[in-house]
């Protein structure tokens, strides 16, 4: 942390430089707390059947590395479509997003009706509601209308988040006026100035709300925990908690459960992490 | 591999309490609701869903596929699916399917989830359906199925199991104990878990459970009151016992993990040969001819230490199914004394629920190995067999009792603190 | 702005959205307030037993234990997580080569589900885990740490890998506040011959207090919410003799199960939700100072 000087002798430029080393070996330093966990779980899930994990001098890099705990996993419970009903879940409300909080975030932000403050208001209203205070009733809604234990029910309360219309309302107010005008003025409808003004003009947010979406769907458990009973419908934090409950004999199926629910989501962040940084700038997103 | 252990058969016949704890005496869901009573003499036609659980698997199914196919022979037109649930989480898919309105026509249930099913008003009331009931099954099956403040039979007795003690002979060698002498009580057996414990330098254990509702039912203690209102177990000869347990815990006779959430079970370390004593249902010796054959030569059997609990299978007829008078005849089929009996055929060291079967000598006479003669032990043990008979006391208090166990067994509370907590918040969670 | 637009068009857009949150949100906030003076269960009940539920709330020591972790959690969590992620801020944000790889790193455990780290760090702090075996190895201790059966251990391990988790997620929040402040002020503080660490107070903290409220709000809240790693790191079960529990995860215990006892479990989302409304009453009229 040393502050930018105008100066540029010798001793200077030294002191700066030994700043930077410092300041890489903090950052590596952190990095690998941040990632040497995962690492090492990583390095458990690869290694064979001979080589002890539990051992008093283990090693990180597996000395016979192996992707037998991947197969073995799945025989032991069904992981993969464990994985396979997350991703249903996921697309499911990744859809009902990009539909239905763009439609109402440009009614909120760019048309005119009676009653729009209130219904601003009772969206902003939800915010405050930590979920897993209503988590109960919803559960009791859900059952009601008899999707207790199925993909449907866990998707549903998730399909439009009020968060993202708010997000999407704020994206849509960005927008300049004088181009709703100028179109109106050309004879657009609401319809082709939602299509060909708005639209294109919000694509950055529309990305960052998939990817929370995704995120978000991929990695929920305390909801489809309460909503999900049979083994072939759980999702897969729900499937993972579940098998290192039953096989924790075996750490390295354990970790291998916990890769394939770590690996895809990483991968994907790690891809699009740079339109995800400039979205989260813009409010603090997540509870 | 199968997917998730087998628990109503085989390995641990866990009574997996759930359910839920409404006191008796007021009126319930089920009494206030509209019971059909079946016209048995219609003609059979149509289709009707049968579930069982935790019993499609190499040992069982062609048991089932037979059985249909006798019945879908004498009764042309009609169909029956048949949808096997795995043995967890039985409870919770029961009740998501009550509440779906997706209960199968048929299907089997354990008495405490019946119980949870009848309170929601979920299932036949087969005495009235049935009049002869009482003179086809055996008492103690039917009695786990009738409740306290609710009128009706929901079940028929399908099977019947007990628990068996069983023994790791290598360990017991180690340890210098005499097969022919083997523990009775629960004195002799913290005794022989010290010779384990000496003999072996606190490797190898003889106990690894905490002990249960069961346990304390054994020492005399009477779990509820007599009209079903309280629990009363909170009984000085239960603190003793568990002040027992948990010095055994102290003096380090037990795996110390035993007290932690993760616990793999008395019944893993079993199999994996680090503890001497295990109980199970008499086909336990049978099952492991299966999952362990290695370990089948070193274990034996021998009468269960303590009071031996009862634990029923049952098969109800869901109150809303559209079908009726088929559920109801296939119920009878599947529980008719012939099914019964050619059912235990399989599930060695079971007794089948009916009146018929119980002085059958097929099931008492030993072909004088391990497995037979534990398969003879449980059917023996079976009449002398009770069940806790509250089916009230359901999963959360279980899990209560299970920690207040555990805090007593680490010495943070006194045995008897523990049984007057759980007894407070049974009873705080029974429902007026 | 001129109505080009049938009157109706708005509400089709908004009628899908404003469905869910009736259904989901508005409905269940509601439902739950009355749902916790009835004894409704998952299969059967719907009587009004007044302030049954309350009173068995007052009484039920696993909820006094889980309000003394909630403490505990917040005590511990709120000046750890506003002050690391700061620092780690100021770390990550003057330009360097690699930067965004680290920023990516830091941010890993943000985004991996809470049940596969909570999977990760049990097996780090297994009795016989990595943690342990290598302190037994080197001779640091005898016997292993009980950091998974400790009634206060397993809370400060679901603590740490909070901890660790949320480091990321801050520090995101810090970045953009430090973008804000004025390096002049900096420059001038440095001039005046003070050193880093008096730069630290008496420029970059008052540079950013707004934001550190913000975060310390967010992190209480949070900590008020914590589940899933103590469901994970102590078992279903809370820990032995059920100590290490906290109200989200009593409300989960309470309304699962073949019956599960959604009265009791709504007694407890109103005492969770009156637990949070403060911070989340400050938050709201944070947001709207930061709006105008």
């Amino acid at each position: 942390m040393s502050a930018e000087q105008h100066t540029n002798t010798p001793s200077v430029r030294r002191s700066r430089s030994w700043a930077t080393a410092g300041r890489y070996f903090l950052l590596l330093l952190v990095a690998a707390i941040s990632v040497g966990p995962i690492l090492w779980e990583l390095s458990t899930s690869l290694k064979s059947k001979a080589e002890d994990v539990y051992s008093q001098t283990p090693s990180l890099l597996p000395q016979h590395p192996t992707l037998d705990n991947f197969s073995e996993v799945a025989r032991a419970v069904p992981i993969y479509h464990f994985a396979g009903n997350s991703v249903t879940v996921a697309v499911m409300q990744i859809v009902g997003n990009l539909l239905g909080a763009t439609a109402a975030g440009y009614a909120l932000a760019k048309l005119q009706f009676r009653g729009r403050k209130l219904i601003f208001g009772l969206f902003l209203s939800t915010l405050v509601l930590p979920a897993e205070a209503t988590i109960i009733s919803q559960f009791q809604t859900i059952v009601k209308l008899g999707l207790g234990d199925t993909l449907v029910g866990v998707a549903l309360p998730g399909l439009i988040g009020a968060i993202n219309v708010l997000l999407l309302r704020n994206a849509f107010m960005a927008i300049p006026e004088e181009l709703d005008q100028a179109a109106i003025v050309d004879g657009a409808n609401v319809w082709q100035r939602f299509r060909y003004i708005a639209l294109p003009n919000v694509v950055g947010t529309l990305a960052i709300i998939t990817i929370l979406t995704f995120i978000g769907a991929w990695d929920d458990f305390l909801w489809p925990l309460l909503v999900l009973q049979s083994p072939d419908k759980l999702t897969l934090t729900v499937g993972l908690a579940y098998l290192q409950g039953t096989f924790v004999n075996d750490p390295r199926l354990v970790a291998a459960g916990a890769m394939i629910a770590l690996v895809p989501i990483l991968v994907i962040f790690a891809v699009l992490q740079r339109y995800f940084f400039r979205g989260v700038g813009e409010g603090a997103i997540k509870g | 591999m199968k997917l998730f252990k087998v628990a109503a058969l085989g390995s641990v016949a866990v009574v997996a309490l759930s359910g839920c704890g409404l006191g008796s005496g007021g009126s319930s869901a089920a009494s206030s609701k509209v019971q059909q009573s079946v016209d048995s003499s219609a003609k059979l036609s149509g289709t009707i869903s049968f579930q069982t659980w935790a019993l499609k698997n190499d040992k069982f199914t062609p048991y089932f596929t037979k059985l249909i196919a006798d019945f879908e022979k004498q009764h042309p037109g009609t169909t029956i699916n048949w949808i096997d649930q795995p043995g967890d989480g039985y409870a919770d898919k029961v009740s998501s399917e009550i509440s779906s309105n997706s209960l199968p026509d048929v299907v089997n249930l354990p008495p405490d989830i019946a119980y949870a099913a009848v309170k929601a008003g979920a299932l036949l009331n087969l005495a009235k359906s049935d009049p002869k009931i009482n003179q086809t099954y055996v008492k103690s099956g039917l009695s786990d199925y009738t409740y306290k403040g609710v009128d009706g039979t929901y079940a028929y007795p399908w099977y019947l199991g007990t628990d068996v003690s069983y023994w790791n002979t290598d360990i017991l060698k180690k340890a210098g104990i005499d097969q022919s002498n083997l523990p009775t009580t629960f004195d002799g057996l913290v005794a022989a878990a010290k010779k384990v414990h000496d003999a072996t330098g606190g490797k190898q254990f003889l106990m690894s459970r905490k002990p249960n509702l069961y346990d304390i039912m054994s020492t005399g203690a009477p779990i509820m009151n007599s009209d079903g209102t309280k629990f009363t177990f909170n009984t000085d000869a239960a603190a003793a016992m568990i002040g027992k347990y948990a010095d055994a815990y102290k003096a380090g006779y037990m795996p110390r993990e035993v007290l932690s959430s993760d616990y793999q079970g008395n019944d893993t370390l079993f199999k994996k040969q680090q503890v001497g004593w295990t109980t199970s249902t008499g086909y336990y010796i049978t099952s492991l001819k299966t999952d362990n054959p290695t370990l089948v030569p070193k274990v034996i059997g021998s009468p269960a230490i303590g009071l031996a609990p009862l634990y029923s299978q049952g098969i109800s007829v869901s109150a809303k199914s559209k079908n009726p008078a088929l559920a109801l005849a296939f119920a009878q089929f599947v529980t008719s004394n012939a099914n019964q009996t050619a059912f235990v055929g399989v599930a060695k060291g079971f007794l089948p629920g009916t009146q018929a079967a119980q002085s059958d000598p097929r099931f008492t006479t030993s072909d004088g190995t391990p497995a037979g003669n534990a398969a003879v032990l449980g059917a023996k043990t079976l009449p002398k067999a009770k069940s806790l008979g509250a089916p009230q006391w359901d999963q959360q208090d279980s899990d209560y009792l299970d920690q207040q166990i555990a805090l007593a067994m680490t010495g943070k509370q006194t045995p008897k603190q523990a049984l007057d907590n759980a007894v407070n918040k049974a009873n705080s969670l029974l429902s007026k | 702005m001129v109505r080009t637009h049938r009157w109706f068009t708005p509400w089709i857009m908004v009628l899908p959205a404003l469905v869910i949150l009736c259904v989901f949100a508005l409905w269940p906030a509601v439902n739950t307030f009355f749902l916790s003076f009835t004894d409704v269960r998952t299969l059967s009940g719907g009587t009004i037993v007044g302030l049954d539920n309350y009173r068995k709330l007052v009484d039920d020591p696993q909820l006094r234990a889980a309000l003394v972790n909630t403490v505990v959690y917040v005590v511990v969590c709120v000046p750890l997580l506003t002050f690391l992620p700061l620092l780690l801020a100021i770390l990550a944000e003057k330009p360097l080569r690699g930067l965004a790889i680290f920023r990516t790193i830091f941010y890993f455990p943000v985004i991996a589900s809470a049940v596969a780290v909570a999977v990760i760090w049990k097996f780090l702090l297994d009795d016989r885990g990595l943690i342990n075996g290598w302190a037994t190895h080197a001779g640091i201790i005898q016997d292993a740490v009980p950091f998974l059966s400790g009634r206060w251990l397993l809370l400060f391990s679901a603590i740490s890998l909070t901890v660790w988790k949320g480091l990321g997620y801050y520090m995101v929040l810090y970045l953009s506040a430090l973008g804000n402040v004025d390096p002049q002020l900096h420059e001038a503080a440095a001039v005046d011959g003070a050193g880093p660490i008096r730069r630290f107070w008496s420029v970059t903290v008052p540079g950013v207090r707004r934001t550190m409220v913000l975060v310390a709000i967010l992190v209480m809240v949070s900590a008020m919410r914590i589940f899933t790693e103590l469901y994970i790191l102590g078992g279903k079960t809370g820990g032995v003799g059920g100590q290490d529990v906290s109200v989200v995860f009593l409300i989960q215990s309470s309304a699962s199960g073949a019956d599960g006892r959604l009265g009791y479990a709504s007694a407890l989302s109103v005492l969770l939700f009156v637990m949070t409304l403060p911070p989340m009453a400050l938050l709201a009229r944070f947001n709207r100072k930061v709006d105008e």
